[in-house]
């Protein structure tokens, strides 16, 4: 993984807030940069058909952090609070903006790290225990809800931080 | 999955269905597929409409009355579901009533009023509806609150701390039921036109404009968009989702309370 993924790839940085060399500003400010560029781009248009619907990839992290994620947790935690304050601002315009939030999910990339630890088996089992339901969601789970708050199904659901997690946040 | 359908072959109950959200609940459920049990406290007529209107669309659907604050109710609501349609797959709780009033002129009949029709209603119907589903190990419900169960409001002290009741509710009996497969979600709804908010407006005790200015959207919400959601909720497309509080509100819960153009103007 090259520096520019791991700007991105927020998992693959650990640590935490009290280490002395954290400094969440480059990796933070990325996500939430391309977040914003990506919005300004669709929102003229939008604006012009006066209807539209904007989804943001955040995290169950954003609502319930973890440690030694700290970056990744805060630019989670920022991508929400954008999406709500651009709900606010665009809500005339007929744009519903909401913020998807996952929680473990079978990738490729969720698959490296478990196969990472000494005892897969043993460290997805653990990993578990957080989740009411008891498994990892799959990608398709998270792409309905994608469809659900693209589609006119969803047409009074705006600014919302959307769980598909499992029941990870819960408790 | 069917997306046009996504409920085939299911059995809902929808309790209070014969008027205003649980009426637009009921009805987005049998577009989707669903068997529906239009539960109803003691308008049989206006609950007989919705069941026509179901089956009209081609759905099937009964009218069963209930005073889902009474256990026997909710039981005998229970068995003669599952004598109709033989099973019981999603239980939708939307029976409530609200009050408006200033807390110190608040009765304790009115405590025990609000406390049994939005809060034990739940509670009855949960346990009655979920014996059912944890024998066939599999289920989804979904509990309607409020826009009040988050945002603190003048009058509606008792009103909101119910609602929230029902929030926790669910993320608690979520993660107790999740082993059983069953499936808990909550929806909270801003302000929706039904006959009940009508007539709130008419008599003051809301006021339209103020209503819209602190709603993104800037429109009110009708009952068949309380529907839609219930019906992805309830759907396999909402498998991984449990024990939320999913806000549908125009976006209500999460406005500082000016409009943009307010907030440009009053900046520093």
């Amino acid at each position: 993984m090259d520096d520019r993924e791991k700007g991105f790839n927020l998992t693959a940085v650990r640590q935490s807030t009290v280490d002395e060399g954290f400094s969440p500003l480059p990796r933070v400010g990325n996500v939430l940069a391309s977040g914003v560029l990506m919005m300004r781009a669709v929102i003229p248009p939008m604006k012009k058909q006066r209807s539209g619907s904007i989804i943001n990839t955040a995290s169950g992290v954003g609502i319930r952090p973890r440690p030694t994620l700290a970056a990744y947790c805060a630019s989670k935690g920022g991508v929400i609070a954008l999406s709500k304050a651009a709900a606010t601002e665009l809500g005339d315009d007929g744009i519903r903006v909401n913020a998807l939030c996952p929680g473990m999910i079978d990738t490729e990339m969720t698959r490296r790290v478990i196969e990472s630890h000494p005892d897969p088996e043993e460290a997805l089992a653990r990993m578990m225990l957080n989740y009411p339901l008891g498994r990892m969601g799959t990608v398709e789970e998270v792409a309905y809800a994608a469809l659900f708050l693209a589609s006119p199904e969803s047409s009074y659901i705006t600014g919302t931080a959307f769980p598909v997690d499992g029941g990870r946040t819960l408790h | 999955m069917d997306r046009v359908r996504p409920l085939e072959g299911k059995t809902a109950i929808v309790t209070g269905a014969s008027q205003g959200i649980g009426r637009g609940i009921a009805l987005c459920l049998g577009r989707a597929g669903a068997q529906v049990v239009v539960n109803y406290l003691d308008d049989s007529a206006a609950a007989s409409s919705v069941v026509e209107e179901i089956e009209r669309a081609g759905g099937a659907a009964v009218a069963i009355q209930a005073d889902v604050t009474k256990r026997a109710d909710a039981e005998r609501l229970v068995a003669r579901t599952v004598d109709a349609f033989g099973t019981i797959d999603i239980l939708v709780n939307n029976a409530g009533t609200g009050l408006s009033k200033p807390f110190a002129e608040f009765t304790e009949a009115d405590w025990d009023l609000l406390i049994e029709v939005d809060l034990k209603s739940v509670f009855l119907c949960c346990q009655a509806a979920g014996a059912v589903m944890r024998r066939q190990g599999s289920g989804a419900i979904i509990n309607i609150a409020s826009v009040a169960a988050k945002l603190a409001l003048p009058y509606r002290t008792v009103y909101s701390t119910i609602k929230a009741g029902v929030m926790m509710f669910t993320a608690s009996l979520a993660t107790e039921w999740a082993p059983h497969h069953i499936r808990v979600n909550c929806i909270a709804p801003g302000t929706i036109l039904t006959p009940l908010v009508e007539k709130n407006f008419a008599t003051g005790s809301l006021e339209p404009d103020k209503v819209l200015d602190r709603t993104p959207l800037r429109r009110f919400g009708e009952p068949e968009e309380i529907g839609q959601a219930v019906v992805f909720l309830a759907s396999d497309a909402a498998a991984y989702i449990t024990g939320q509080t999913l806000a549908v509100d125009g976006g209500w819960s999460i406005w500082g309370g000016w409009t943009p153009e307010q907030a440009l103007r009053e900046m520093p």
